[in-house]
């Protein structure tokens, strides 16, 4: 669990919802029309919770570690894991920034949610 | 749809109706004078505002400009008149029951006043547009239109109130009227009219425009996520004018064409499969031939689009994340999945077209839906163009070949300015792709005429545009006297040859150009008709004829007034429905009824 200071989240959510967004990339990317189909609805989920973020990094420092074999179950683990830690950092905000957080929690347990159900 | 031209249409019957009513002096009441006066400068303050929405701040340069052709100068002069009559009296509420001549009025007013509705879902004045739609109302040759259609209003409209105000029971409207305002409102219209003599028309693509809504019926099955599209284009087209489209964005643009690319694919194929079970067996195999090749092109793009995101992937940009292209295109997709997926699963043909019925709509459908692919392209191509110029578009230095110069960058995985090749090869696919997106719709077209209707599309606009441009102007067309003084606004010759309508020789196919030229005859004819009806009754009048007769030629007026907005609208609707398969038809010769559609 990362420290309880707000940025350290923010900057430990970006990071993860970086490497969410290519190991879906990668999905879409798969000859399985349905779980391309699925990667194509969790990546626009993903995009959408960028707004939502309250900065956004630079390119020269943008974090490109994403896995380089995912799988729909691998990656479902790994927005499962980011939708807990987006939860935590809701706790961590003040109430006038939780809202803009929970949007990203939805959106990712949206994305999450259609490659759970291809990969079932 | 009711667009731009329509309501002007509309406004012009209007106004011709109320001046046959006020050539029935001992009908009019003082009241009445009244309130029909006021109606009048109702209708000029909305014709002011019209113009000066459409113009806004590019008129201090057409005035600043020596413009040969002078439509600057009459485009000035005729604003400033209208100003100036918007300045005699200021809107007042009607002292009784309307009457017919104040009735009519109002509602050439807010016909007008709808008209700049119209135009404002388009554009801001001053601000330029803001929708993918709003091109034309840059464009001085379609403004030119306007203002000669708003000529045309309000010279008609200076010169009842000058007959309410010459009426016996016209007194109250006397003393409140300017006569010299008047005057020069006549002058300065009869100045463009002359103009538009000389110089021409204008272009038809504002008079074409319609709301920005979505373009399907609100029943189709497929509306909920042709609105979502619109906003998404809307959404696309305010970022571009911001220069605000990074590559997030043009991953979500991406993202949006691929899924249209695969919805459509999904909705042609299952229709193809099931064109054996809802139609009979004379067409069943046509519609399958043309929509098996559509779904293969459409399957053969989403590939395209898929690629394209995938070149994306290596891209940065420093632009904030803009999510709402995202929402929207969830929102499509959504509405689009309700109709073609089940579950994680694309539905069945026997699913997704359960009736023929459905089939057709799902069809007309994602016509609709798949007509914006290339403006998408065409946004995306402008978009990297302007990154790479400004400076703003990054890649990521591994997706590089071997360089070193860029050693260290390729081996901590740095972003770095991306070269101009890249750049160009990228802007290219998105260039190809618009290409390839404008062939599927042309494809898509061909079975219009036979499974679901066309959708309004950028082809029947280019073509109204084009075919109406050569026409002659309403003002030139229109012949004999337009006013109970029977003065004929210069431009109006007063006598003219109808226009011949060919006929189609018996035997032989009719064209659909001649089937457009016998329209036009028919909107021509009654334009004249009304015109040489309303001279009567004015005549009439004057002679002191009775009320029953006045009566009949009245109602003569209002079946003319019908029939030329019958026939315009049949025409509107011949180029809405054919005009895409007409295109297609005289693009790739097939075999079948085409010569339908050959000029």
């Amino acid at each position: 669990m990362p420290t309880d200071e707000p940025t350290h989240f923010l900057s430990e959510v970006t990071r993860r919802l970086d490497m969410a967004n290519a190991a879906v990339d990668r999905l879409i990317a798969v000859d399985d029309p349905d779980v391309s189909y699925a990667a194509t609805t969790a990546a626009l989920h993903l995009h959408a919770v960028q707004s939502d973020l309250p900065t956004s990094q630079p390119p020269e420092t943008a974090v490109r570690t994403a896995a380089n074999e995912a799988s729909p179950g691998e990656t479902v683990d790994a927005l499962n894991d980011l939708v807990s830690f987006v939860n935590d950092w809701i706790t961590s905000l003040p109430t006038t920034q939780q809202a803009a957080a929970a949007r990203v929690s939805l959106h990712v347990a949206e994305a999450r949610d259609v490659l759970v159900r291809v990969s079932m | 749809m009711t667009t731009h031209q329509g309501l002007f249409d509309e406004a012009e019957a209007a106004l011709t109706r109320a001046a046959a009513y006020t050539s029935r002096a001992d009908a009019m009441t003082v009241a009445s004078c009244d309130n029909a006066a006021r109606q009048c400068d109702r209708l000029i303050r909305a014709l002011a505002r019209h113009l000066d929405y459409l113009h806004g701040q590019a008129l201090a340069g057409m005035a600043q400009t020596e413009d040969p052709t002078d439509r600057g100068a009459a485009t000035t002069a005729l604003i400033g008149a209208l100003r100036g009559n918007t300045d005699t009296q200021p809107d007042g509420q009607t002292t009784e029951r309307q009457g017919s001549t104040t009735r009519a009025i109002a509602k050439a007013a807010d016909a007008v006043r709808l008209a700049t509705d119209v135009l404002a879902t388009h554009h801001r004045p001053g601000h330029g547009g803001r929708t993918p739609d709003a091109r034309p109302v840059e464009d001085q040759d379609a403004r030119w239109a306007v203002t000669v259609r708003v000529a045309d209003i309000a010279y008609t409209a200076a010169l009842t109130r000058s007959r309410l105000a010459a009426l016996p029971s016209g007194h109250r409207t006397r003393e409140a009227s300017d006569v010299a305002n008047g005057a020069g409102l006549i002058n300065a219209a009869r100045g463009v009219l002359t103009t538009a003599a000389d110089t021409g028309p204008g272009g038809n693509s504002i008079l074409e425009l319609g709301p920005f809504a979505a373009p399907l019926a609100r029943t189709n099955p497929l509306a909920p996520a042709a609105t979502a599209l619109q906003y998404a284009r809307a959404e696309t087209h305010q970022l571009s004018l911001d220069r605000r489209l990074g590559v997030t964005t043009l991953r979500d643009m991406a993202l949006l064409g691929l899924s249209i690319a695969q919805h459509t694919d999904a909705i042609s194929r299952a229709a193809a499969a099931q064109t054996n079970a809802h139609l009979p067996d004379n067409q069943a195999q046509a519609v399958a031939d043309i929509l098996t090749p559509a779904a293969d092109e459409a399957r053969r793009l989403a590939r395209r689009w898929r690629d394209l995101y995938g070149q994306l992937g290596s891209l940065r940009s420093p632009d904030a994340a803009q999510a709402g292209l995202a929402h929207a295109a969830l929102t499509v997709r959504a509405a689009l999945e309700a109709h073609t997926r089940h579950n994680s699963r694309w539905a069945t043909p026997e699913e997704m077209h359960p009736t023929r019925q459905h089939m057709e709509e799902l069809l007309t459908g994602i016509r609709a839906i798949a007509l914006p692919l290339d403006e998408i392209a065409t946004a995306g191509q402008h978009a990297v163009a302007t990154l790479h110029r400004r400076g703003r578009l990054y890649i990521d230095a591994r997706a590089l070949p071997c360089n070193p110069e860029l050693l260290h960058a390729q081996r901590t995985g740095r972003y770095v300015p991306a070269p101009t090749e890249h750049s160009q090869q990228l802007a290219g696919a998105w260039k190809e792709l618009g290409e390839d997106s404008r062939s599927l719709t042309t494809t898509l077209a061909a079975s219009s005429g036979l499974v679901g209707q066309h959708p309004r599309s950028a082809a029947a606009h280019a073509r109204a545009s084009r075919t109406q441009s050569t026409e002659p102007s309403r003002a030139e067309a229109r012949n004999g006297p337009h006013s109970q003084q029977g003065e004929v606004a210069p431009g109006r010759p007063r006598e003219g040859a109808l226009v011949e309508a060919p006929a189609s020789v018996a035997g032989e196919p009719i064209s659909i150009e001649s089937a457009r030229q016998v329209l036009r005859a028919l909107a021509a004819a009654a334009d004249r008709a009304s015109a040489a009806i309303a001279a009567l009754s004015t005549s009439l009048t004057d002679a002191g004829i009775d009320t029953a007769t006045l009566d009949a030629v009245t109602g003569i007026l209002e079946a003319a007034e019908r029939l030329r907005a019958t026939a315009n609208r049949a025409l509107s609707g011949l180029n809405h429905r054919h005009a895409p398969l007409e295109d297609a038809a005289n693009a790739s010769p097939e075999p079948g009824a085409i010569h339908f559609y050959r000029p």
